[in-house]
């Protein structure tokens, strides 16, 4: 199974404490060590986890830095860069979902590259273009 | 000698760019892929997340994306 992992469900796993999130996102990863799952995500992704380490949770950079490099360690395949046609696609999903076209650019690649999106957003579960971190 | 179909083999060159990788890459990961062996970098980077988790108060994940984005739409 590829599954297709945005921010939220990285990060979850990296935040322990009020994350709803946080076991599940981490059975995820766990389950990349026996192959039972292939891990992607998208080369937007690894901004925003530097964004929200520092920024939002305030930890040193070291650890942003650190973070994302065990990430890209575990994703087996170089960060997906969106195409010209997915870029349209995710334009149509946000005017259609009204979603913000970062969040549309997630399931414009997914759909396109038949990769299960998983997310911890809202608006995402919400469009149905997303299965939660628990349901896999 | 290996004998794999035309349209297959289309197919692994395919998933093998998608990766950045050659074929012969590819098809050896398929292989390891098939055998279930595993892979300790998961391991390393599992017992990295664990020495540095995100402990205390703040927002959750979602919540913090949610936000980082919407300060970049502001701009």
């Amino acid at each position: 199974m590829r599954l297709l992992l945005d921010s939220s469900v990285w990060l979850a796993w990296m935040r322990a404490d009020d994350e709803p999130n946080h076991e599940a996102a981490t059975a995820i990863v766990a389950r990349s060590y026996t192959r039972e799952v292939e891990l992607r995500l998208l080369d937007l992704t690894l901004y925003e986890l530097g964004n929200v380490i520092v920024r939002a949770w305030q930890r040193p950079s070291e650890v942003a830095d650190g973070f994302v490099s065990h990430v890209t360690t575990v994703v087996e395949a170089p960060p997906l860069v969106p195409t010209a046609a997915e870029r349209r696609v995710a334009h149509q999903l946000a005017e259609r979902h009204r979603l913000s076209v970062y969040d549309a650019t997630y399931a414009a690649v997914a759909k396109e590259r038949r990769l299960t999106l998983i997310s911890g957003d809202n608006a995402l579960l919400t469009a149905g273009l997303a299965a939660a971190p628990g349901d896999i | 000698m290996v004998s794999i179909p035309d349209d297959l083999l289309a197919r692994i060159d395919a998933g093998a760019a998608e990766r950045g990788e050659s074929r012969s890459a590819f098809l050896q990961e398929a292989a390891r892929m098939r055998l279930g062996e595993p892979r300790p970098e998961v391991i390393e980077a599992m017992e990295w997340v664990e020495r540095h988790r995100i402990t205390g108060p703040g927002p959750t994940a979602a919540e913090a994306v949610r936000r980082d984005r919407e300060r970049d739409d502001r701009r």
